[in-house]
Order: C-alpha cells, then sequence, then structure tokens
C-alpha cells in the first residue's frame, strides 16, 4: 500500500491557522513559521509585512502576562512592610471592616497571635481541623459562663434535668459562636435561628403550634415569686377599709418596662410603700454587737487579777457578729469555751486559774479591740465578714459597715473602757489593772477604785524607805557637788532680785485687786438658776429613733432607716453568698430574715431565702435565671382599652400551692387573638441563648484606648 | 436571534448538583456546622471541575470521553457554582478588599462564562444562514486566495478597458479592502451592491459606485469583493464566539490564585482564637 505523506495536511506546513501557530504573515495571513524580528517586520524579507500574533496566541499570551502581573502585585503587596508587617497589619487580605461595637479592637484581641506571622499563618492551615472559628476571642468580653459552649449556654446536666430525659445521658458537645454570629460584615447581625437548627437536637417534631405542640406547662405564666403578695386578701379585706389606697386598675401597681418588655411592680414608695413604711421604721433594731458580761469584778482585784474598767451589759446575749469579731481576733484558742459565753463568772472561790483566764481573755478583748481603734474601718469591718476578706470590694465594704461612725467606736471606748491603753500598758507590765470610777453602768467599779488608789499608796509608802537606804550613800556624795554650786546660784539671785523687786511689788497690786473682783462673781454665782443641765442629753435609742447606729446598755445597735435598708441588704446578700455552711453566718440570717426581724425583710420578700440560697429581692432579679423562651408585654399590652390584663391571667379565689392568685396561662390565649397560624417559627417564642451572661460583657483586657501603645 | 435550548443532559445535570448541594447543606445547617464553610468547600469542588474542562482539552488523544460532553459538564457545572456563589457569600457584596476582589473577580469569569454559552449558543444559527459553513482557520487563506483572485483579474484586462479613475479607485480603495481585517464589529451590507457602506462612500471620490459595479470588467472583482464582505461577516461572528476567552481564561489562572490564598486564609484562621 502507497501511503502518501502527509504533506500539505501537516500541522506544520498547511496554509491553515492552526492553534499551535503562533504567528500570521502580515501580507498573506497565513501562518508565519518564525514570527516578526525584533524590530516587527517579517524575518524572510518581504516588504510590507509585519507578522502578527494568532488570536489562541494572543489569548495565551494576555492569560500569562495577567497572571504573572496579578501574582507579582499579590507578592509586593503582601511582602510591602518587610518582616514587621504580619498578616494583620495587611489591608489586603483584611476580610471587611468589623461591626460598630468591635470596630475599636485589634485582630489579636480575637484572633490568636500566632497567626500574625506568615509562618505560624501557614503552620495553622497545617494543623487546623476545625469546623468553624474558635470562639476564645469571643468569650473573653462574652461572658457565657462556665458553660458558655454547651447547647443553651447551661450545663449539660441541667440541661438534662430539664428536659426529663433522666435516662439520657448529658449532651456535652460544643457549639461555636461562629456557627450563628459573624463578622467583618459576613451577614446580619440579627442572628435568626433556623427551625432546622433547633431540630438538630430537638427531634419531636410538629406541624405548628397548636397542632403537636406540647402544652403549656401547669404553671406557665406564674412565675417563681420573688414578693409575697395576695391580690385577693388586698382586694377582699385591706383595700375596703383604706378604700383611698385602692388601685382602680392593674395599672396602679404594675407598669410596663418598655425597654425590657417586661411588667413589673411599681417603685415601691409608689406602691407597697404607700401603708408600708411605717412597718419598717418601726420594726426591732438589730443588736449587733456585745461584749459578755463579767460578775465579780470586785472579787477578781480582790485576788490580784483585775480587769479594769468592764461595761455594764443589760441584755446578756452574745451576738453572732461579736462571735465572729473573737474568731478574726487571733485569740489564744484557750478561749474557745469562754468565747462561747455571754457571762463569765469571776467570782468563783479557791479556783484562781480560772479566775485568771478570765482576767486574761477580758483583756485580750481590750487588746483587740484597741487594735480596731488604731486600724481603720475597713479593717474593722472585715473581721465581722464570712468567708475571704480579699474577695469584698470597696462598694460592698461600705456598705456592710453601714457607715459606723468612729464617734460611735470612741464614745463606746470612753464609757466602756476609759482607761484603755492604761490597763493595757500596766497588764502587760505585770502590775495590776485596776477600774477608775466613771459613769453610770460601772457601780461595782466605784468603790474598787478607791480601793485599788489606796492599795496604791501603801505601795508607794513602803517602797519610799527602801529606796532611801538604797541611795543615802550616793545623796551624800553628790552633796558637795550642789553644795558648790549653791554660792553661784546665790549670786545670780542677788541680781535677780535687784532688777525684779520692783516690778514684783507692782504686779502684787494688781492681784489683790483681782481678789477683791472673784469675791464679788462668788456672791453673784449664788443667784444663778440652774436652768440648763447635760445630765438629761438624749443618748442610745431615743436619739436614733429615725435609725442608724447607737450605743446602749453596752450593746451597739442599728435600727433599719428606710425600706432597702442598704446595711440589711448588704449583710444578708453578704451571708447568704459568702456564708454558705457556716454556722455564724446561719444565726446571722435567722435573725435577719426572721417574720420580726430588723426591718422585716422576709415578709415580702420571699425570693429571699437563706435555705435556698436565693437572692431574689424583686422580680425583676429573675432576669439572672436561665429563660428558655421569651414573651414581651410590650409588643402585646397598648392599652387597657386594648387589651386587658385578664385576657390572659384569669384570678382564682385563693392561692394555689405555690402562692399564686392566678390561673396558668393557656395556649387558647395565644390562638384567641393570633388564629391558628400564631408561631410556627420556633425563635418567635424561644430563645437559644438561655444563659443569663447573653447580657453580660467582661471588661476584659481588650486594649480599647490603646494605652499600651501610647506606653 | 434564536438561541439553541441547552442540552437535556446538561439540565439534568444541573438539578442533581442543586439537589446534592442542597442536601449538604441542609445538613450542615442541621449539624449546627458552619454553612459558609460547607459551600464553600462545596464550591471549591465545582471549580476544580470546572477547571478540569480546560485541561482536558489540552489532552484531546486521551480516551475520556467526547469534548461536546465535557462542555456539557462544564456547563452544568457552571450554573451549580453561580448557586453555590451566591449561597457561600449570603446573597450580600462582600466589604473587605480581598474578597471583593475574588467577588468581582469570580463575578467577572462566570458573567464571561454565560455570555460565552449564549453567543456559542445564538451566533452558529447566523452563521448558517447563508447557507455556508466557514472555518475559521482557513478564512485568512480564503483571504490571501481572494487578494491574489482579484489582482489577477485586474492584470489580465486589456490596457484601456477600464477607465483610469475605475482602476486608481481599485488599487486605493478595493484592494487595500481586500487585505484589510474584518475589524470587532460586522459592516453595514450596501443592499443594492452587496458591499459595506464604508466602501462605497470611500468609492464615491473615485466613481459612482452604481458605474463602478455596473462596469462589466469590474463584475469578478464585485463578486469578489461580495464574498470578502461575507467572509468578514463570518469571521467577526467567529471572533465574538471566541472574544469572551479572551476574559474567561485569564481571569480562571487569577481564580486558582486567589482561591488558593483564599482558603489558606480561611483555613488558617479557623484554628484558633485570642487566648
Amino acid at each position: 500500500m502507497n501511503i502518501k505523506p502527509r504533506g500539505a495536511f501537516d500541522s506544520r506546513t498547511t496554509r491553515y491557522l492552526r492553534p499551535d501557530r503562533p504567528y500570521i504573515c502580515g501580507n498573506s495571513s497565513q501562518p508565519c513559521s518564525s514570527g516578526p524580528t525584533g524590530s516587527g517586520v517579517c524575518p524572510h524579507g518581504e516588504a510590507g509585512c509585519f507578522p502578527r500574533m494568532s488570536e489562541g496566541y494572543l489569548r495565551k499570551r494576555v492569560q500569562r502576562s495577567l497572571f504573572l502581573l496579578f501574582l507579582g502585585g499579590l507578592m509586593v503587596t503582601l511582602a510591602a512592610g518587610g518582616d514587621e508587617k504580619g498578616p494583620f497589619d495587611q489591608e489586603l487580605i483584611s476580610p471587611g471592616p468589623l461591626s460598630h461595637f468591635h470596630s475599636q479592637f485589634d485582630c489579636s484581641d480575637c484572633h490568636s497571635a500566632d497567626l500574625n506571622s506568615w509562618q505560624g499563618l501557614l503552620s495553622s492551615v497545617w494543623d487546623g481541623s476545625g469546623d468553624t472559628f474558635a470562639s476564645d476571642g469571643c468569650l473573653k468580653c462574652h461572658d457565657q459562663g462556665p458553660h458558655a459552649m454547651s447547647a443553651h449556654g447551661v450545663s449539660p446536666e441541667a440541661l438534662r434535668e430539664r428536659s426529663g430525659l433522666q435516662g439520657v445521658a448529658p449532651f456535652h458537645d460544643q457549639t461555636e459562636c461562629a456557627v450563628c454570629h459573624t463578622e467583618h460584615g459576613h451577614g446580619s447581625h440579627d442572628v435568626q435561628l433556623s427551625d432546622s437548627r433547633c431540630q438538630t437536637c430537638h427531634q419531636q417534631q410538629f406541624e405548628s403550634f397548636v397542632s403537636g405542640h406540647p402544652p403549656f406547662s401547669e404553671d406557665f405564666g406564674n412565675k417563681p415569686r420573688t414578693l409575697s403578695f395576695s391580690h385577693s386578701d388586698h382586694a377582699l379585706r385591706h383595700f375596703k377599709t383604706m378604700p383611698e389606697y385602692a388601685p382602680q386598675s392593674c395599672s396602679g401597681c404594675h407598669q410596663l418596662n418598655e425597654t425590657t418588655g417586661a411588667m413589673t411592680v411599681l417603685p415601691y414608695e409608689e406602691s407597697c410603700g404607700q401603708c408600708h413604711t411605717d412597718d419598717i421604721i418601726k420594726s426591732e433594731a438589730v443588736k449587733f454587737f456585745a461584749l459578755p458580761m463579767i460578775f465579780g469584778l470586785e472579787e477578781m482585784k480582790e485576788e490580784g487579777m483585775g480587769v479594769g474598767d468592764w461595761p455594764y451589759i443589760d441584755i446578756l446575749d452574745l451576738t453572732p457578729w461579736t462571735r465572729r469579731w473573737y474568731q478574726s481576733s487571733e485569740m489564744d484558742s484557750e478561749f474557745s469555751e469562754l468565747m462561747k459565753l455571754s457571762e463569765l463568772e469571776g467570782d468563783e472561790p479557791g479556783n484562781p486559774a480560772k479566775v485568771r483566764e478570765v482576767q486574761e481573755f477580758a483583756m485580750s478583748i481590750k487588746r483587740s479591740f484597741m487594735k480596731d481603734m488604731i486600724s481603720d474601718l475597713r479593717s474593722w469591718i472585715g473581721r465581722l465578714l464570712p468567708g475571704e476578706y480579699s474577695e469584698w470590694t470597696s462598694d460592698e465594704l461600705a456598705q456592710l459597715s453601714g457607715q459606723f461612725p468612729i464617734a460611735l467606736l470612741v464614745k463606746m471606748q470612753e464609757r466602756w473602757f476609759p482607761n484603755l491603753d492604761e490597763e493595757l500598758n500596766r497588764f502587760d507590765s505585770g502590775m495590776l489593772v485596776e477600774p477608775q470610777a466613771s459613769e453610770e453602768g460601772m457601780t461595782e467599779e466605784n468603790t474598787a477604785v478607791a480601793a485599788a488608789v489606796a492599795e496604791e499608796d501603801d505601795l508607794l509608802a513602803g517602797g519610799e524607805d527602801d529606796l532611801l537606804l538604797e541611795d543615802e550613800g550616793d545623796l551624800l556624795a553628790d552633796e558637795d557637788d550642789l553644795l558648790m554650786d549653791e554660792e553661784d546660784l546665790l549670786a545670780e539671785d542677788e541680781d535677780l532680785l535687784a532688777g525684779s523687786e520692783e516690778d514684783l511689788l507692782l504686779e502684787e497690786d494688781d492681784l489683790l485687786s483681782g481678789d477683791l473682783d472673784q469675791e464679788k462673781d462668788a456672791d453673784k454665782e449664788e443667784t444663778i438658776v440652774q436652768e440648763h443641765s447635760l445630765e438629761e442629753t438624749s443618748v442610745g435609742r431615743d436619739w436614733a429613733n429615725l435609725g442608724g447606729w447607737y450605743e446602749e446598755a453596752g450593746v451597739v445597735w442599728y435600727k433599719p432607716v428606710q425600706h432597702a435598708d442598704p446595711f440589711l441588704k448588704a449583710w444578708i446578700e453578704a451571708e447568704i453568698r459568702h456564708g454558705a455552711g457556716e454556722e455564724t453566718s446561719a444565726e446571722i440570717l435567722s435573725l435577719l430574715l426572721a417574720d420580726n426581724a430588723p426591718g422585716k425583710c422576709s415578709k415580702c420578700h420571699s425570693g429571699v431565702s437563706a435555705e435556698k440560697g436565693a437572692l431574689n429581692w424583686t422580680p425583676a432579679a429573675r432576669e439572672e435565671a436561665v429563660r428558655f423562651s421569651k414573651f414581651s408585654h410590650a409588643d402585646h399590652v397598648f392599652s387597657d382599652a386594648d387589651l386587658q390584663c385578664t385576657s390572659c391571667h384569669q384570678p382564682r379565689e385563693s392561692q394555689s400551692s405555690s402562692g399564686h392568685d392566678w390561673f396558668p396561662v393557656k395556649m387558647e390565649s395565644c390562638t384567641d387573638c393570633h388564629g391558628q397560624e400564631v408561631a410556627d417559627d420556633c425563635t418567635l417564642c424561644h430563645q437559644y441563648h438561655a444563659s443569663p451572661g447573653i447580657r453580660k460583657l467582661k471588661s476584659a483586657s481588650i486594649n480599647i484606648f490603646r494605652m499600651s501603645e501610647e506606653n | 436571534m434564536k438561541i439553541r435550548p441547552p442540552h437535556s443532559g446538561a439540565l439534568l445535570l444541573i438539578l442533581i448538583g442543586i439537589v446534592v448541594s442542597l442536601y449538604f447543606l441542609e445538613q450542615a445547617d442541621a449539624t449546627l456546622a458552619n454553612p459558609a464553610v460547607t459551600s464553600g468547600w462545596i464550591l471549591l469542588g465545582s471549580f476544580v471541575l470546572l477547571c478540569l474542562y480546560g485541561a482536558r482539552k489540552k489532552v484531546p488523544f486521551l480516551p475520556i470521553g467526547k469534548t461536546a460532553t465535557w462542555l456539557q459538564l462544564h456547563l452544568g457545572f457552571g450554573v451549580i457554582s453561580t448557586w453555590l456563589f451566591l449561597e457561600h457569600v449570603g446573597y450580600r457584596f462582600p466589604t473587605g478588599l480581598f474578597e471583593t476582589h475574588l467577588y468581582v473577580l469570580y463575578s467577572l469569569l462566570l458573567i464571561s462564562g454565560f455570555l460565552g454559552w449564549l453567543v456559542m449558543r445564538a451566533l452558529p444559527e447566523t452563521l448558517r444562514a447563508d447557507g455556508r459553513e466557514v472555518n475559521p482557520l482557513r478564512i485568512p487563506d480564503e483571504l490571501a486566495g481572494m487578494v491574489k483572485k482579484s489582482d489577477d483579474c485586474i492584470a489580465g484586462l486589456e490596457p484601456g478597458e477600464l477607465n483610469p479613475e475605475i482602476l486608481k479607485g481599485y488599487f486605493e480603495v478595493v484592494r487595500p479592502y481586500l487585505c484589510s481585517g474584518c475589524g470587532v464589529l460586522p459592516s453595514r451590507i450596501h443592499p443594492e451592491f452587496g458591499v459595506p457602506q464604508t466602501l462605497i462612500q470611500r468609492l464615491q471620490d473615485y466613481e459612482s459606485p452604481t458605474v463602478l459595479f455596473s462596469s462589466e470588467p469590474f463584475l469578478p472583482v464585485h463578486k469578489i469583493v461580495r464574498e470578502k464582505a461575507v467572509l468578514d461577516l463570518h469571521q467577526v461572528r467567529q471572533r465574538w464566539m471566541r472574544g469572551w476567552l479572551f476574559v474567561h481564561v485569564p481571569v480562571t489562572g487569577v481564580m486558582v490564585l486567589m482561591i488558593i490564598l483564599h482558603v489558606i486564609l480561611v483555613t488558617a484562621f479557623k484554628a484558633g482564637g485570642a487566648q
């Protein structure tokens, strides 16, 4: 078979253009084998021919040039600024501006600083296998609590308990913030969770709100009560006797918080305070601090173990604060039994050891009291607190002290221990400590003082003889020196007498005339009317009838000043928060939360409970609670005329077991107005972030004002 | 202009691709995965498949299916890629510099691709309208042949057979036209003479076109000029059919570079937040 060579059909020699032929002849428009010369003319010397590129070759050249241009531009841009410019400083790769709230932050505030180098970036690509961006940066500011990345931001165990699925293992999977939340302008900030995302876990699916949705709970709409209040009791009993205080509608006591959409109770002064303020003002005072009474001070003194001045205490009851004061006063453990007693017996005959122990305990108390006086209010109140002193802030300490005045502390010292420093000095020097005659409440000490003075005279008399005998020789030896000096002194005296004699005579005349004036005044004093006297000054409770601190009968008292008294409130909160499990704390709380306690807090505030560790003073405090659903009264209540409260809240004649006098809200309340289509979208009524931390921002280490750069 | 309907296989592929992608996106949504990450990976996959079509053309000798089939795949994945791209960016315009570049280039790539598709569907019909099928690679050769043939016609005339004005018009207007390129836009053809209007206007300075084109010795040249006008029209349309590739192909190369950088950055920043 004779096969002809391809010849004219060979792609290299064909007259037609081929994709692999880069140039075209300028004259014949046929493929050019070698393209133009450097000056662009025909390499074969054909006149008027300027070979041009074929379309295919031109496209390749454009593609290659554009690619290299772009690559080069990219390299130059990224390399500009040298090593100091890491990825965080490259405007080119910035994914876009941050939202208004985040725009003041640096990249490293949210992203790992390791990524600010190209090497770190590439190694992160090599190592990284996460599905989304890590949430550590977000959680630096957005305090979501210890379970931030758990489902709904609550602990898996708590979630399981709430779900009622006790047989199911807790759901420990973690969810990153960036699954729903985006930044750098990536998507909307108004995040709306899709129903399918809810059903990732909630697999009990139903058609709609009216078809298959689980029924409302038995107490729906009746939140756990934080205020004990009976609507029916007030309406049927109290307001009948005092109609002037009866509200005309629900809004007489309730108001809508348009910011949060919650229905709240009016401030105390505008609601309960209309009738109940006197209950608080006239309530009992808190017996805050009292020392133990010591019996047998006279006998102790006779035994040579006096304790000096000691207050006479009317009410023999050691307060829990006093016990806590003992504990933080670093007293010897040997006094542990005495620290429990409100009465100390110092007159046990034949038991000097016991008397000595009482004496030393009493002096330890005085020493601690002395320490308090030379320190400050912060230290003093710090010794009366539960838990660790370092945990408390200045604000808390200020409220817990009730601004205890130094004048009261000085007054306590003057009345209880008038010679505190001298007594301690004498005791520490091994000398007898004697009480001084003083004011009321120290009648026992009066006789003791006299006896002590006599004893001191005896001591001095006995001591003088001994001193004379011992020192006689020395005194005689010094006598010659004294005589030598005497002549000099006499010579000086003559000069002084010569110069001053006339002046002295003149002064004598003046003194004589002064004596005459005094005699005249004495005559006048007999005629003064004794109208003014400080013996009957108002002290103690009589003075502090508006509330506050006072001392009476050897006890320091605090009387509530007003509703939500800062001092009482602060102590109740402090003991509940920090005194859990502490015996003294329980005692303090039983005092402050008793039915007839000072301030009568627990009469209404049932949300504050030592047993439950609850501190819900007001319904608003429930904002701190875990909430999976949301309802805005603001979206529903426009005016009383539009929607009556009783459309959803039906009153009941007697209170339920949970203390509510309302029937729970029913699902029909929603459908009555909204129709059958209500709430076919989960997030209309439910919210993912159940943890209250969603609304909290930590004052984190974000360098908002670029302080470190200025430094 | 009649546009040829898309291939049913491509439509089926688009449908399947969208359904499968939707399944994965729904899965991502339902498993609380980041949907942008999921759509990003699927988009990257579709981009690689789209690029494979270009690679396939480089190795025509491999028995891996017909280029026509590959083209249908390319077109199908192009549509899927467009939808995935919009899903990935969340149907919004980006704000970052890099992302804006990426967005604009990808948009340019997609738009040029769709325009190319439209052109490739619409123009072949018009090319066949005159009953001729012209291989664009042969057009330069045919044009060169026309110039030669025309020159031969003129050279074969007896002296004085054509008046000097006509000859001058031939050498100064008609012949340069025969040697010229087709341009980018199609010329308007004179309905009576079948040659470009611009040529008629230029010939007015030499001889009346009516006289020129009715001159018996000039008739063969007139015929060649009309053929050149038809070939020019074919060539312009051929250029249109391939001109969009001047945008589509180079932008694809740049996009490869940018997508690699994008993947590096996204993967790197996923690794960890500030401690």
